[in-house]
């Protein structure tokens, strides 16, 4: 099995077409190494140029199309945009968890600690997920197994990863149950998922990932799908266990207000694409990008006026078999221009930590 | 509140506007390209189903050689000729003569016949019957205590003994053939029905009916029954294989249509006691029958995902 | 948990009340005078006369059932109108060969069918898949007595390698039993595995494409153990329903089987009972198959439980 995951990842690099490997290996395959050597020591994840594709019955689809960012130790990133715009499938492409035998094809890099993970073997693989990184997902009612007992699913863990004996997962298992904030953990290591409040489960979800102290961690939309109350415990419990690790996390979230509180930094994603990077301030005081600054203006504020409706993008993301050409953004974009519909724009700097990908930065 | 009014005004007189020039030759030249693209559509989906086409394609050759058996084959099924007993495979009969110099070439065309109509018979009937028992259970509670407790004592009897019993009660017949298997096939058809109808007696217009005073009866055939069918027309279809089953194996027994008649199921039973000398007696039927019920079946899956391509088998 | 199993058991017994109240009314189907119908057209109106009062025919109805209820309680069937045996005796004499059969056929459905299922689903699309997608079709339209008369000709009529019919008892020798019930035991076997590969192949699918797997993969669990112990426990009570139903199906379908096979089995004491016209043979058969049914489906609830305890509580 890991064989031949391992031989999918070689034949990738051999089958692949020229063109989307051209750009790294045109002047990235050296410098990249160094750009790695330059790179400040405290960067835990890079991801350069990825591209994720899945092979359907509509033919190849590229969900992910070269995206590239860091992030470091201790820092917390938020990723933000619509559903569907590749969000999630970034961060499952970062585990690696699609099926790689059929589905899904891979290419760029990401690289984790130094370390390429897309060279590594599946068995390899196994001892990065879980131990290394880790992943809280949205449903936690869906993604406990509802078939065993919430300590059984903390002890998995660290069972696999930590060569440790059963009652010495068990106490550790119990004090990670603590320390998410579960009262009464010795009963609630006997629970079943089922048994337990939405915020419970997200709890536990939290103990489940951070069982082994993973360096980072991918909180895929973790408050969606609770109540407002609970999303800001569940959000108080991510930024102190962020603290308390020095993990670098990965905020998934169409929750900008969420991103404000918490993140330093912000990516902002649309169809696959990166389409503005920068601090947390630059991103919600002067956003570059049209996209970002209509996602800015939908959100609701105290200091509105009651009468004033909200703003919003229109129309929808497009699917992935409907990619327009141009600028992805130009059929929605309210200042799209001929340029815009003809060709792509590039990922340019607008400060030294802002980052945009859009033509008319700076008129607007 | 005169803006609401006002605004409400305009949206609907756009729509009245909307309506006016779409209620002209226009509108319905649209409605028919839209339904022939529709209908295009589906009929892609089922063709692009090889296992479906397959089964249909079974099922209506099975079909036309059971209603064209007389011009295909000039044999009496049951002429007896005993000087020709036991004749392998020959020009004059492809599928050889069995113990008694019949052709079973014949045989088999003509209990086609009757395999398709006691399968095609009973997958009606418990349909109608099902739906009828589900639809009047799902409305009224005790009538719905009373004829599921009965479905749940008859689906508590594995089917297979049921009919066996049912047929040595009423007797060896083709009449009692389709009456036993109906009973063995209505309860869970009723089931099905009454699991469908209580769903969508909860949906919000089937509500505004009874609000608007409809009569139960108009809501149950007019607005529940449409809705409940299409899960029912595939069951159907899966009676109607297991039904083709169940009378050969009833006839095979000897307790489903009487002997001389050419049922698949009589010919399989009166191979079986010559299988070491005449192989031919035994293959034939039986390469038809799993043929068309695999037919079937085929069918009723591509039926199945023609109607709910949310399902998968 | 033990609660859980009382209300199980309790809520068997109306289902029983109903299942024999059907049973005893099937033969009270029998249109004119069953005792006229068991002894034929050569029977006189004394044998007939004779026959209803042995048979309590002339009482009411309900309280024939009750008599006939009690009756069964202490263990009592009635006679066999044909052959002047007690139904019990003739019941429990040909019982062995009707068991064996079907543990075989189980057994033969089971191994078969769960792996290949659950690689199936596994390897979804790949050779194992599709060739279990055909096998499953082909088994769900080769009914036992068809792929049987199949069987023989091939295995009997062609390469003389397993016997045509007859039964060897297992105290004559485990390997002449064996052979003696091998081509009935996978006659028998082959829909449920069919059906069983099928149903085994879409709840793993179904199971392998939800959240909690891919919870387990990204904890870093290798595949293997993501299949046999995430995602086959909460396939389980699908593989339980499964099995349950094929047990019940192989003792019913046992019928067909072994009067094509010449077992002298319950199936085949059912079959030639038809011809006798001996109602009461037939009738406790059914009962007995019904009862055992029942009480396999409280077991299949009862197992459910154990495997999810969401249903336990609820």
């Amino acid at each position: 099995m890991e064989a031949v995951a391992e031989r999918n990842i070689i034949d990738k690099k051999l089958i692949f077409p020229d063109s989307l490997r051209e750009s790294e290996e045109g002047f990235k395959s050296t410098s990249a190494e160094d750009a790695y050597a330059t790179a400040p020591q405290d960067v835990i994840l890079e991801v350069k140029d990825l591209c994720t594709g899945f092979h359907t019955e509509r033919g190849f689809l590229k969900a992910i199309d070269g995206v590239s960012f860091s992030v470091k130790k201790g820092e917390m990133l938020g990723i933000v945009g619509e559903s569907g715009c590749g969000k999630s499938v970034t961060s499952q492409s970062i585990m690696r968890l699609y099926d790689e035998r059929k589905l899904v094809r891979y290419t760029g890099e990401v690289r984790f600690l130094g370390q390429n993970l897309f060279d590594l073997s599946e068995r390899e693989m196994q001892h990065v997920r879980g131990e290394k990184i880790a992943m809280v997902f949205q449903d936690a009612l869906s993604s406990l197994n509802p078939v065993f007992t919430v300590g059984h699913q903390i002890m998995e863990s660290l069972r696999i990863h930590r060569n440790i004996s059963r009652e010495e997962a068990k106490k550790r298992s119990v004090e990670m149950l603590g320390l998410v904030g579960i009262p009464d953990p010795e009963r609630r290591f006997y629970q079943y998922p089922f048994e337990l409040s939405g915020g419970m489960r997200q709890r536990v979800m939290i103990a489940v990932a951070l069982a082994c102290h993973p360096r980072l961690l991918i909180a895929d939309e973790p408050t969606t799908a609770l109540d407002v109350t609970i999303q800001a415990q569940i959000m108080d419990l991510i930024v102190e266990m962020n603290r308390k690790f020095d993990m670098g996390v990965m905020l998934i979230t169409h929750d900008l207000g969420v991103v404000a509180e918490t993140c330093s930094r912000v990516i902002v994603m649309y169809l696959g694409q990166i389409v503005e990077e920068g601090l947390v301030t630059d991103i919600f005081d002067h956003p570059q990008h049209p996209y970002t600054k209509g996602l800015m203006a939908s959100v609701p504020r105290l200091d509105s006026r009651s009468g004033e409706r909200l703003h919003q993008i229109k129309g929808t993301v497009p699917l992935l078999n409907q990619i327009p050409e141009g600028c992805r953004f130009a059929p929605r974009c309210p200042y799209a221009t001929e340029a815009c519909r003809r060709s792509m724009p590039d990922f340019i700097s607008t400060s030294s930590t802002q980052r945009a990908r859009c033509f008319r930065i700076g008129e607007l | 509140m005169s803006i609401l009014h006002a605004n409400e005004m305009t949206v609907s007189a756009a729509n009245a506007n909307a309506t006016e020039t779409l209620t002209g030759a226009g509108f319905e030249e649209l409605k028919a390209r839209l339904a022939k693209e529709q209908r295009a559509i589906r009929i892609r989906r089922f063709t692009s189903n090889k296992g479906a086409v397959f089964g249909l394609v079974v099922v209506l050759m099975v079909l036309l050689l059971a209603i064209l058996a007389p011009v295909i084959c000039h044999y009496d099924p049951l002429a007896l000729d005993t000087v020709n007993r036991l004749k392998p495979m020959s020009l004059a009969h492809p599928f050889g003569t069995d113990t008694m110099g019949r052709d079973v070439f014949a045989r088999v065309l003509y209990g086609a016949r009757i395999s398709l109509f006691v399968g095609f018979t009973v997958g009606i009937l418990s349909g109608v019957l099902g739906m009828v028992v589900g639809l009047y259970a799902s409305t009224n509670k005790l009538a719905d205590n009373i004829l599921m407790r009965i479905c749940d004592g008859l689906k508590a009897i594995p089917s297979t003994l049921l009919a066996i019993t049912l047929m040595a009660v009423l007797g060896a017949d083709i009449r009692n053939v389709i009456m036993a298997l109906t009973i063995v096939s209505v309860p869970s058809m009723a089931r099905l029905a009454r699991g469908r109808a209580l769903v969508i007696r909860e949906q919000t217009y089937i509500e505004a009916m009874r609000c608007l005073g409809a009569s139960k009866l108009r809501i149950m055939w007019k607005h529940m029954a449409p809705n409940i069918i299409s899960p029912i027309i595939v069951q159907v279809t899966f009676v109607f294989a297991s039904a083709i089953i169940s009378e050969a194996a009833l006839s095979f027994l000897g307790a489903g249509v009487p002997a001389p008649a050419p049922s698949w199921g009589n010919i399989l039973n009166e191979g079986k006691s010559v299988i070491y000398q005449a192989w031919w007696i035994v293959c034939f039927p039986g390469a038809f029958t799993a043929l068309t019920v695999l037919g079937l079946n085929l069918l009723g899956d591509g039926i199945r995902d023609f109607i709910d391509p949310t399902s998968e088998g | 948990m033990k609660r859980f199993i009382l209300k199980r058991i309790l809520s068997m017994i109306p289902v029983l009340f109903i299942v024999s109240v059907v049973i005893f009314s099937l033969v009270h189907l029998v249109p004119g005078d069953p005792a006229a119908a068991m002894l034929g057209d050569m029977a006189t109106a004394e044998d007939i006369a004779a026959l209803h009062a042995r048979l309590g025919l002339d009482r009411p109805l309900v309280q024939q059932y009750f008599v006939w209820i009690s009756n069964i309680f202490h263990g009592d069937f009635g006679d066999s109108v044909a052959n002047h045996q007690t139904v019990a005796s003739m019941i429990l004499s040909h019982l062995e060969p009707t068991i064996h059969l079907t543990i075989l056929a189980l057994i033969i459905a089971v191994l078969i069918a769960i792996p290949l299922g659950m690689i199936a689903a596994t390897r979804k699309g790949s050779v194992v898949d599709h060739s279990v997608t055909v096998l499953s079709l082909l088994g769900i339209s080769l009914p036992s007595f068809l792929l049987g008369l199949f069987l023989i000709l091939v295995f009997a009529v062609r390469f003389k390698l397993l016997p045509s019919s007859g039964y060897v008892p297992m105290r004559q020798g485990f390997w002449m039993h064996l052979k003696s019930i091998l081509l009935p035991a996978i006659a028998l076997g082959f829909m449920n595995a069919a059906f069983m590969m099928r149903m085994t192949r879409a709840s793993l699918l179904e199971v392998l494409g939800s959240d909690y797997i891919r919870m387990a993969k990204a904890k870093g669990v290798r595949e293997m153990a993501i299949v046999t112990v995430h995602a086959f426990k909460n396939t389980l009570v699908t593989i339980i329903t499964v099995i349950g139903q094929s047990l019940v199906q192989s003792l019913s379908g046992a019928a067909v089987v072994e009067s094509l096979f010449a077992i002298p089995g319950l199936g085949q004491l059912m079959v030639n009972s038809i011809g006798r016209r001996d109602y009461y043979v037939i009738q406790s058969i059914v009962l007995l198959i019904a009862v055992f049914n029942v009480i396999v489906n409280m077991f299949v609830d009862i197992l459910y439980g154990v495997v999810d305890p969401r249903v336990r509580v609820s």
